[in-house]
């Protein structure tokens, strides 16, 4: 350091060093400062991802394209043989339409026979796939809708079949979706038709591995898994994917999620289960209007509650 | 190295700014939404460390700093850490480099390799020490090795196109 700089102007050397242990200063401060109070440090860099990423979408999105064209242009060459496994899948699909328009037939006159509400959880908002997260260490995207949008973090997303990831960080126009394969990704699941209860932890692979099952031999490979909805993470009964052996006999799970295509996701509303925490409220609210009584009757309403 | 114009100076330095713009931008494409095999090499550490040993001047420490934060902010890293260590040790080989009469590529080359391990192992220590979680010695290891081989790539590009290169070649009259 000190040869090199004395060839320049000597004048500015000791004013360069201390802004440069200024600066390596603040970047260790704001190290440890994220390793503390990490949500703070979380939330800023939402904000620098709102302000940066939106301002240079006109260039990313030429370059994407850019490179998407060649990449399906390797892939025409496979075209043919894409076509006879289209046709193929295509003839299956139309059973299962078959079927699946009977269900739903079945399922609209049960609805009205209930008189269901829909459940607000079933809307969604979609949003378009605007980067990745750059780096082989993190697997997250990022999407043009934020919290002008009601985005809100721990919301689940999905693509047109099955979970895809869950909100973590929400910028005002953009929000970053933590996909399943990531390191930090855990998702309480169930396996079925057993209804095993396990976690999804994300690997960095494409298959995640399925942890902490209950009873493992209940269940088997080609399960289904869904999430279960434990600890209010995501909402319940969403499709995760099957289960599948892999050849150290771990088992992990297949996503249903299209990850290769990730264009458009779709981010469920979910405000969370309402809670029911006071238990009381119905006798006191009769109570409220005469002031005489409510001096003896509430008292003794709290002290049943709470011997029960 | 005083005598470079300082429009030329400031030209470069926005250069450096579009150049590492455009390699951020480049690694947030969409493209990879699966888990990656083969992680892509950090074209950008490669250029400041390539830029940083021809001309100085060009790319300023404020700068490098300011470009590696906006890299870890948005390549979702621990903010701060990777690039203060990455500056520690350029401005480690910078010295290095300065003192030591071996001037040719060769030299360089093993110097920046050993800057290029020493910053992801330290990284790594660092990390674990802190208990953030990291699982994945193996890929920053690959990364490494890519970073390693691709420098000479990013030297010859930034020497032919860019036309940055070494203040050595005129003052000494030294040859490579």
């Amino acid at each position: 350091m000190n040869n090199d700089r004395q060839t320049q102007t000597d004048y500015f050397a000791p004013l360069r060093r201390l802004i440069t242990v200024v600066l390596l200063l603040i970047l260790f401060g704001l190290f440890v400062v994220w390793r503390i109070d990490n949500p703070r440090v979380e939330k800023f860099r939402a904000l620098v991802i709102d302000t940066f990423v939106p301002n240079f979408e006109w260039i990313l999105r030429p370059m994407t394209s850019v490179v998407k064209l060649a990449q399906d242009y390797q892939s025409y060459e496979k075209l043919l043989e894409q076509n006879k496994e289209l046709r193929r899948e295509l003839q299956q699909m139309k059973s299962w339409k078959e079927a699946a328009l009977q269900l739903e037939q079945e399922n609209a006159r049960l609805l009205d026979l209930n008189q269901l509400r829909l459940d607000s959880k079933l809307t969604h908002v979609s949003g378009i796939v605007i980067a990745d997260s750059g780096s082989p260490f993190r697997q997250s995207v990022l999407l043009n809708i934020g919290s002008r949008d009601g985005i809100q973090d721990g919301w689940a997303a999905m693509d047109g079949l099955g979970l895809v990831g869950r909100i973590s960080g929400v910028g005002s126009s953009t929000s970053r979706v933590i996909l399943l394969t990531d390191n930090a990704s855990q998702i309480p699941v169930i396996v079925q038709p057993s209804g095993q209860r396990a976690i999804l932890m994300g690997d960095n692979s494409l298959a995640p591995p399925v942890e902490f099952i209950e009873n493992v031999d209940l269940v088997r490979p080609g399960d289904r898994i869904i999430t279960s909805g434990g600890g209010g993470v995501l909402p319940a009964g969403l499709l995760v994917g099957t289960l599948a052996m892999d050849p150290n006999g771990r088992l992990r799970a297949r996503l249903v999620a299209d990850y290769e295509r990730l264009e458009f996701l779709k981010v469920l509303r979910d405000y969370g289960i309402e809670k029911i925490d006071s238990f009381g409220s119905l006798i006191k609210s009769k109570e409220k209007s005469p002031d005489v009584l409510n001096t003896n009757e509430p008292t003794e309403t709290v002290n049943e509650a709470s011997s029960e | 190295m005083s005598n470079i114009p300082s429009e030329r100076i400031w030209i470069y330095r926005i250069i450096f700014l579009a150049v590492a713009i455009f390699l951020i931008l480049a690694n947030l494409m969409p493209l990879q939404t699966t888990p990656q095999r083969w992680p892509w090499p950090n074209i950008l550490l490669l250029v400041i460390f390539c830029w940083s040993l021809r001309e100085p001047n060009f790319v300023p420490v404020p700068l490098i700093i300011a470009v590696l934060l906006l890299q870890d902010f948005l390549l979702h890293r621990p903010p701060g850490l990777f690039s203060g260590i990455s500056v520690i040790i350029l401005i480690l080989i910078k010295a290095i480099t300065a003192s030591s009469d071996d001037k040719s590529f060769l030299a360089e080359w093993v110097r920046v390799s050993l800057a290029f391990a020493a910053i992801s192992l330290i990284y790594h220590l660092v990390l674990t020490l802190s208990f953030v979680s990291t699982s994945q010695l193996r890929i920053s290891l690959i990364q490494t090795i890519f970073n390693i081989s691709i420098y000479p790539f990013v030297v010859l590009v930034s020497h032919y196109i860019f036309r940055v290169k070494r203040p050595y070649f005129t003052r000494s009259g030294r040859v490579i």
